[in-house]
């Protein structure tokens, strides 16, 4: 030992690693490619894989503040409602979940004779391709954005806007001169924890809160939601789709007078994907499908905001991006110039 | 394989080490021959012929030298026959792209074809070590020795892949005869720790600054954001490169050799000649020893001296890369160089402040040269460097100190390391439990974040 310290020191500390993840995981995690890294399985992070179902329980168990007394105190089992303002201004249900045939619940006929029709996405086909793999399939089409009229609005359209994201949307956040708009996003967000994370400093405490805390205190007219890239490696497009819908229903509960607009999922460019096995774009239409099947052309709106960044053949421009997934921040001025291009108008 | 890497830590090397340990004296050099084969092989299945191939022309070669040598001769046939197999090599891996490409360009049709050749890894540093010894033999400054021996110093895995660049004189008594012990095992992980401390815990963090500053992308960065990320690839490069020959020199401990160091506090020179003399020390030797002493040096005319200087630092560009802006690069400090030797050599010298102040201006620029590939986005890279790029500004002053406070103890650290400190600390206070220490956290931390970026469960989560 006085001989050798550190040889000693570094070949007990690496038994006794070794030994403790053993200890605490089973022989199981003994495996070829745990050899490596042995000391170090029972000690990292859980892997957010095992955690699936847990991980949209608690989407469904977030808490809610507790402002509305009458307000139902779980979404889960609640439909996703939505509504619409007749030409006086009177709020009325728009859409309630399980109203239409190939609705997403299934294929119940309408049962609300006031019901305003849906308008849903259209797709563009194409031939879809044999893929393997356990996060997504080839869905063979791809949505386009909602066909209904629109308004060009300029930028103070977004001053009572919110924007929940991730890095993409932070770099909209940095780069845009949106500066009155709202932003909820952060690098590496995920619908999963959009709503439980506390990663919302509010302006009045200076203290971190949920997403529907910050909901419940302020009143949006537009919610912007773009999310989707760091999930394509959790769980299937189903249980995307399910965290997606739970977001949705709870962001429409706490906000019920905003108009949301469902952005879909930017496109990687071409050489991320052709190498990468998840990410990838096909993984993304998949995903895109899904999200727009949710939306109703009312007050959930799909947009495709790929449109002004695609390179014709499904993938991200090569030129609007270095890393092949974030668009230069000179090209964030364009995001924002397509969303005010598709505005819809919300009554005050 | 990298030496930063699980795989090289937890399986090839002790594995490598218990066999090595427990072989007697007389093979030892076979197993660090036969264990860098296996070592190159896991990164190179296809090039390990090649790296054999090269390795026994150029013995063949040499023993060619020895033969003409003894009867009187000079070898010069078999002297030219291994540099022309060598740089032809190098020429044909490392530089026929970019030839035929520029070829082809200037012609405006294509003359010669795109062979899209990968590079073999370490090239530029095993046939550098193999000419070395081949002149060595002509000139007759090393002895006969074996092909295992000789293939032992071209492969041996410890500096295979970067260097340092060996002479064979440097290891030439070792190899023949060393003293193994556990003490070189002990001293040799004090020695990788802290490498791979260098590596893993300051250059891969400052890597992730300067790859978020290029993803900013160079129109609309700015000149803050410019000087910001210059400096993260500054340190990225420096304890990157030093880190790899720290880790070098104690791997090569471990097996009982001693590796000469690399890196002589580079970032405190005076001067781009003093920078150059304690950067990757033993490339300048190499040029030194077999370019610019032979060609004549500094002893003859003035112009010949010129020209010397140019000549080397045009190969320092081009050895680093097949890229015009490392031809740009190599001939700007050359440039320099003169200057400096012209006239400003002495004042920097006298002056330290001005020295420092001065190259501290021009290291972060010359690695920009150096990293920037392409010739336009480099142009706008430079241009945001001195405050003359026309166009919108993107980054916010808020982003900025973001980025400052995040990495401003990371930069502290990195200043206070680049000195001669750790190298005096080294010296002072090895063989103490303080390095002990040291050498603990630095290798376990290290490890802990290589695990956690492999194990990473954020890995698609990343965006």
């Amino acid at each position: 030992m006085r001989k050798y310290p550190l040889l000693i020191l570094i070949i007990i500390t690496w038994i006794g690693l070794a030994g403790y993840t053993v200890y605490s995981k089973g022989t199981d995690v003994v495996t070829e490619e745990n050899i490596e890294k042995p000391v170090f399985v029972a000690l990292l992070d859980k892997n957010e894989e095992e955690n699936l179902d847990e991980l949209l329980e608690e989407i469904s168990d977030v808490e809610e503040p507790e402002v509305e007394p009458e307000a139902p105190s779980d979404a889960e089992d609640e439909p996703l409602i939505t509504f619409a303002y007749d030409s006086n201004g009177e709020r009325y249900i728009l859409y309630k979940e399980g109203m239409f045939a190939g609705d997403m619940d299934g294929d119940m006929e309408s049962k609300d004779p006031t019901a305003h029709p849906v308008i849903k996405p259209k797709y563009e086909k194409y031939e879809p391709k044999q893929v393997n793999s356990k996060y997504y399939k080839d869905p063979g089409k791809y949505p386009l954005t909602t066909e209904r009229d629109y308004i060009t609005v300029d930028k103070d359209y977004f001053d009572d806007a919110l924007f929940l994201g991730d890095s993409r949307t932070v770099n909209i956040k940095m780069y845009a001169g949106l500066d009155k708009a709202t932003f909820y996003a952060k690098t590496s967000m995920n619908i999963y924890r959009i709503l439980t994370d506390e990663f919302v400093t509010d302006p009045d405490t200076g203290q971190h809160v949920t997403v529907p805390t910050m909901l419940k205190k302020r009143n949006f007219k537009k919610i912007y939601i773009s999310l989707g890239i760091n999930e394509l490696g959790i769980g299937d497009t189903e249980y995307f789709k399910d965290a997606y819908k739970k977001v949705l229903k709870k962001v429409r509960k706490l906000q019920p007078d905003a108009v949301i607009y469902v952005q879909s999922i930017l496109y990687v460019s071409e050489s991320k994907d052709k190498s990468d096995s998840v990410i990838n774009n096909t993984n993304i239409r998949d995903k895109n499908v899904a999200i727009a099947s949710l939306t109703n052309g009312n007050d959930i709106i799909f947009l495709n905001v790929n449109e002004p960044f695609e390179d014709g053949k499904g993938n991200l421009r090569a030129e609007v991006t270095r890393d092949q997934v974030h668009l230069y921040p000179e090209y964030c001025s364009q995001w924002v110039d397509f969303l005010m291009e598709h505005a819809v108008e919300v009554k005050e | 394989m990298l030496f930063s890497s699980l795989e090289f830590i937890f399986r090839f090397l002790p594995i490598f080490l218990i066999i090595y340990y427990i072989s007697p004296g007389k093979i030892k050099n076979v197993v660090i021959l036969l264990g860098s084969l296996v070592f190159y092989a896991c990164g190179e299945p296809l090039f390990v012929a090649l790296m054999l191939a090269l390795i026994i022309v150029n013995f063949l070669c040499s023993k060619g030298v020895f033969a003409s040598v003894k009867s009187g001769g000079k070898g010069g046939f078999f002297v030219f026959l291994a540099l022309l197999i060598d740089l032809g090599s190098l020429f044909l891996f490392k530089y026929y792209n970019f030839f035929a490409e520029n070829i082809n360009y200037f012609r405006g049709e294509e003359v010669l074809k795109d062979l899209n050749l990968t590079l073999p890894l370490g090239i530029s540093f095993y046939t550098f070590q193999m000419i070395s010894y081949v002149i060595d033999v002509r000139r007759g400054e090393v002895e006969k020795v074996g092909l295992i021996k000789f293939g032992t110093y071209v492969s041996m895995f410890p500096q295979l892949v970067a260097g340092p660049i060996l002479r064979y004189k440097d290891v030439e008594k070792d190899l023949v005869s060393r003293k193994v012990t556990l003490r070189n095992l002990e001293n040799g992980l004090v020695l990788f720790s802290c490498g791979l401390g260098f590596k893993v815990l300051l250059a891969n963090k400052m890597s992730i600054l300067w790859n978020d500053v290029q993803n900013i992308g160079f129109n609309s960065m700015g000149p803050y954001m410019a000087w910001l990320g210059a400096l993260a690839f500054t340190f990225e490069i420096l304890f990157d490169f030093w880190g790899y020959s720290v880790m070098a020199m104690g791997l090569g401990e471990m097996l009982g050799f001693k590796i000469p160091r690399n890196f002589d506090a580079p970032y405190m020179a005076k001067t781009m000649g003093e920078f150059w003399r304690r950067w990757h020390m033993t490339l300048g030797r190499f040029f030194k020893d077999y370019v610019y002493i032979p060609m004549g040096g500094s002893r003859k005319s003035a112009l010949c001296t010129v020209r010397n200087l140019f000549i080397v630092w045009a190969l320092t560009g081009i050895w680093h890369g097949a890229g015009w802006n490392f031809v740009i690069w190599g001939v700007g400090l050359f440039v320099i160089i003169l200057l400096e030797k012209l006239i400003f050599e002495d004042f920097f010298n006298k002056v330290s402040v001005i020295g420092h102040m001065y190259m501290w201006v021009l290291i972060p620029i010359s690695w920009m040269v150096f990293e920037i590939s392409d010739i336009n986005s480099l142009w706008i890279y430079l241009q945001q460097m001195f405050f003359s790029f026309d166009g919108e500004v993107l980054v916010q002053t808020e982003q900025l100190i973001g980025y400052l406070k995040d990495y401003g103890p990371l930069f502290i650290i990195c200043i206070i390391l680049m000195t001669k400190l750790p190298i005096k600390l080294y010296e002072l206070l090895n063989n103490t439990y303080i390095f002990t220490a040291i050498g603990f956290a630095s290798f376990w931390y290290s490890v802990y974040e290589l695990a956690r970026g492999l194990n990473n469960p954020f890995l698609y989560f990343r965006f």
